[in-house]
């Protein structure tokens, strides 16, 4: 944290309640989400946006070039559409062809540049791309509004109202890949830049540029389609429309796999929400910014739909959480001493965990001056966290993991419902899955995913080792043990490093660790598909970039309320 | 020659040595130390296919004296890194060691840790570690299978450093050698898993 950091009165959350997968599985976005942070700062900085290219016929089928010129990079979003046969659209990784693809090129691209992604990205994995590309995308139609708008448009009409809200958007984007995969350029490269030093800024600059160029095709498509009497799609209905994302298992390993960068953007919040809390009062216009939003908080909720029978059961909590929310500010306002303190004191009391960590969030609205800097601590730049100290004694080695995984201690290894499951790597598209570890023969492929077991294990194996040894001498022929001692250290110094739950449970659901990650990247509308993949909306309500000088760059997340 | 992005080095070099046997600590050091010789223009995924076809020994005591045969540069490399404090202070000399280049990457992990510039020997190369820059009058010579004797002690070598790189260019038997390490880290698709591991759920055609 800087220096200057404001002084809190109340300490941030204990990662013993934070860490948890039902509370993780339970996050909203807030100020410090990725996608706000992008069009705040491109707001702020005057960005320019072109569409330099649009070569797309009638079937669909060509090209299109939208670049996006910030202080001293441009960024291109290179995109094809395809005539996609409907039998062939799928969402999950094992497709093979999309509706469109992209890639975003760093800079303002040729002809040749042009040529060259053309022979990779409509291919996606089975592709290269350079380091001149920064992220490289697909996205799938929605069948049902897809075809709706456009027939409404090219019979002159504006698309119904009620479709449009029971889906959100016109394509579902699946993978979005950066840092580096697929011969794309590290993070590294841009990472100095001011605005990339953030997570992901690249990635939902890609996205928020095929938003734009997915809302100029359907208009294209009903052109082609209606000709004279087509009408245009009017711009608070193309606000309404976001863009989907399909995610799968592939995000889920990331957030163990990077644990000081996940700590950062949960200290980050966690500091953010200590900082409110200790407010020893809040002024009329903060009061108002706060009820303002609870109020649109609401309508997304309302807008906000799923079948997965979790999911109804957790709205279901949101919609009674809001409500008891709405009453509590009745009765007894925010006019107390440490008004924010008092109301999250009652409200993890009061509220489930989906509605105490939507407060969470929405609490820190009327704050940009306090919350916003946090997020430039949210990278991960500390490369020598990955050292292990092998001059620390076994003693010292077992009384850590006693301190921070307690939790991991805590549960019975040896139940095989502890270990049902298991992490691993499919031959057929490289992607991460989870299997039954007694049912399949997947165990021998285990990735390093269960930290918990892994570092209980390693508690045990030291138990018999002198105190005063290095543990250097003890990793030298137990080599196995080496990633979860380099973890044990690492959750010393980071305390929201590690999720506090067994993530190979027959209990565990995947989709809290996609939501965990979701929530920070900006995403809403959490629809679960199973317990392992999910559907989002992206940007849903976002100024289109030639809107985005005037609009609204920041609170555009929460729809406006119904009066 | 391909041309791969570093996070790539790192996920291949990590994938294939967890495939050639070793564990997923020891895989970790083995991408990281292959990315930073590969920054530096090193030959490092080279030099991990080489050392995964014919390993090396680990030591048995942090001395690093009794091994026989040569040592396995990853596993004394760690050995190094993890006792960071001790190198530096006199000199530190092993001998018979495989793939000596594998073994530079933890030697400046330890120097950026100790703060201590380290004047690293390799049979009369001399390679300079500050912890941030790497010095070598010769950096062709590092390219070597195996060395007899390497002397670490404090000090520089006075030398400009070596260019910074953000690419890798890989041979394609290189890769290949790599690639099928990696592949026994991947669980062959079955039916079965292939919904349930991928998560079978509602239609995504809608």
């Amino acid at each position: 944290m800087p220096e200057h950091a404001p002084q809190t009165t109340v300490p941030r959350r204990d990662p013993t309640t934070v860490m948890r997968l039902s509370r993780l599985g339970s996050l909203h976005q807030c100020r410090l989400s990725f996608m706000r942070q992008l069009t705040r700062r491109m707001q702020a900085e005057g960005w320019t946006f072109s569409r330099s290219v649009f070569e797309i016929d009638g079937n669909g089928v060509g090209h299109a070039v939208y670049t996006a010129q910030g202080p001293s990079h441009a960024y291109s979003l290179v995109a094809f559409a395809h005539d996609l046969p409907a039998e062939k659209r799928s969402d999950r990784v094992i497709a093979d062809a999309w509706d469109a693809t992209f890639a975003l090129y760093d800079g303002i691209p040729d002809a040749g540049d042009i040529e060259r992604l053309r022979a990779n990205v409509p291919v996606q994995e089975a592709g290269r791309i350079s380091e001149r590309e920064l992220s490289l995308s697909r996205a799938n139609r929605s069948v049902r509004l897809w075809e709706h708008v456009v027939d409404a448009l090219a019979s002159g009409r504006q698309p119904d109202a009620g479709m449009i809200d029971s889906v959100g958007y016109l394509m579902r984007t699946t993978a979005v890949y950066g840092s580096g995969k697929f011969g794309a350029a590290d993070r590294e490269v841009i990472a100095d830049r001011p605005e990339m030093q953030a997570p992901f800024q690249a990635e939902m600059l890609s996205v928020y540029l095929t938003r734009a160029f997915i809302r100029d095709l359907v208009q294209h498509m009903a052109q082609a389609r209606g000709g004279a009497q087509t009408a245009t799609l009017d711009p608070a209905i193309a606000r309404s429309l976001g863009i989907g994302n399909s995610t799968g298992l592939g995000m889920a390993p990331y957030i163990v796999n990077h644990p000081v960068l996940f700590n950062n953007w949960i200290m980050a919040r966690e500091e953010a929400i200590a900082r409110v809390r200790s407010l020893p009062s809040a002024s009329a216009d903060e009061i108002a910014t706060f009820r303002g939003l609870l109020a649109r908080m609401r309508a997304l909720a309302d807008s906000w739909h799923s079948e997965h029978p979790i999911q109804i059961g957790k709205l279901k909590m949101l919609h009674a959480d809001l409500d008891a929310l709405t009453a509590r500010l009745e009765e007894t306002g925010l006019a107390g001493p440490m008004p924010w303190n008092a109301l999250f004191d009652w409200a993890e009391t009061a509220l489930s965990e989906e509605g105490q960590e939507c407060l969470a969030s929405l609490m820190l609205e009327p704050y940009p001056d306090l919350v916003d800097g946090l997020g430039s601590c949210m990278s991960d730049t500390n490369t020598d966290a990955f050292r292990i100290d092998g001059s620390m004694t076994v003693v010292q080695v077992r009384s850590l993991i006693e301190t921070h995984y307690d939790w991991a201690l805590a549960i019975d290894w040896s139940d095989p419902a502890a270990q049902a499951r298991a992490w691993y790597v499919s031959e057929e598209k490289l992607e991460p899955r989870l299997g039954e570890r007694f049912e399949e023969p997947v165990a021998d492929y285990e990735q390093p995913l269960a930290p918990g077991r892994d570092v209980a294990t390693l508690h045990a194996a030291l138990s018999d080792r002198p105190k005063d040894q290095p543990v250097a001498a003890f990793l030298l022929a137990h080599t196995g043990h080496r990633h979860a001692l380099r973890r044990v250290q690492i959750a010393a110094r980071a305390p929201y490093a590690e999720i506090h739950d067994n993530t190979i449970s027959d209990k565990v659901l995947p989709i809290d660790m996609l939501r965990a990650k979701l929530a920070f990247f900006g995403a809403t509308r959490f629809d679960p598909r199973s317990d392992r993949w999910v559907r989002i909306a992206m940007y849903q309500g976002a100024p289109y970039p030639e809107e985005l000088a005037t609009g609204d760059a920041d609170t555009w997340v929460y729809p406006e309320a119904e009066t | 020659m391909t041309d791969l992005s570093l996070n790539e080095v790192e996920a291949t070099a990590k994938r294939a040595a967890r495939g050639a046997g070793l564990s997923w600590g020891m895989a970790e050091e083995a991408g990281k130390a292959v990315r930073w010789l590969s920054a530096q223009g090193l030959p490092g995924c080279a030099a991990l296919a080489d050392l995964l076809d014919a390993p090396g020994n680990a030591p048995t005591s942090l001395d690093l004296l009794s091994s026989s045969g040569p040592l396995c540069p990853l596993a004394a490399g760690v050995a190094l890194s993890d006792m960071a404090g001790r190198l530096g202070a006199g000199d530190t000399v092993l001998s018979d060691v495989a793939q000596p280049l594998l073994l530079l990457p933890f030697l400046q992990a330890a120097a950026r840790q100790t703060g201590r510039a380290l004047r690293v020997g390799i049979d009369g190369t001399m390679v300079g570690l500050d912890g941030a820059q790497v010095t070598c009058s010769d950096p062709a010579d590092l390219d070597m299978p195996h060395a007899r004797r390497i002397v670490i002690a404090p000090g520089a070598v006075p030398a400009p450093p070596l260019p910074q790189h953000t690419r890798a260019e890989v041979t394609a038997d290189t890769l290949e050698r790599l690639n099928r390490y990696a592949h026994r880290t991947y669980a062959p698709a079955t039916e079965a898993s292939r919904l349930l591991g991928a998560g079978a759920g509602l239609s995504d055609n809608d």
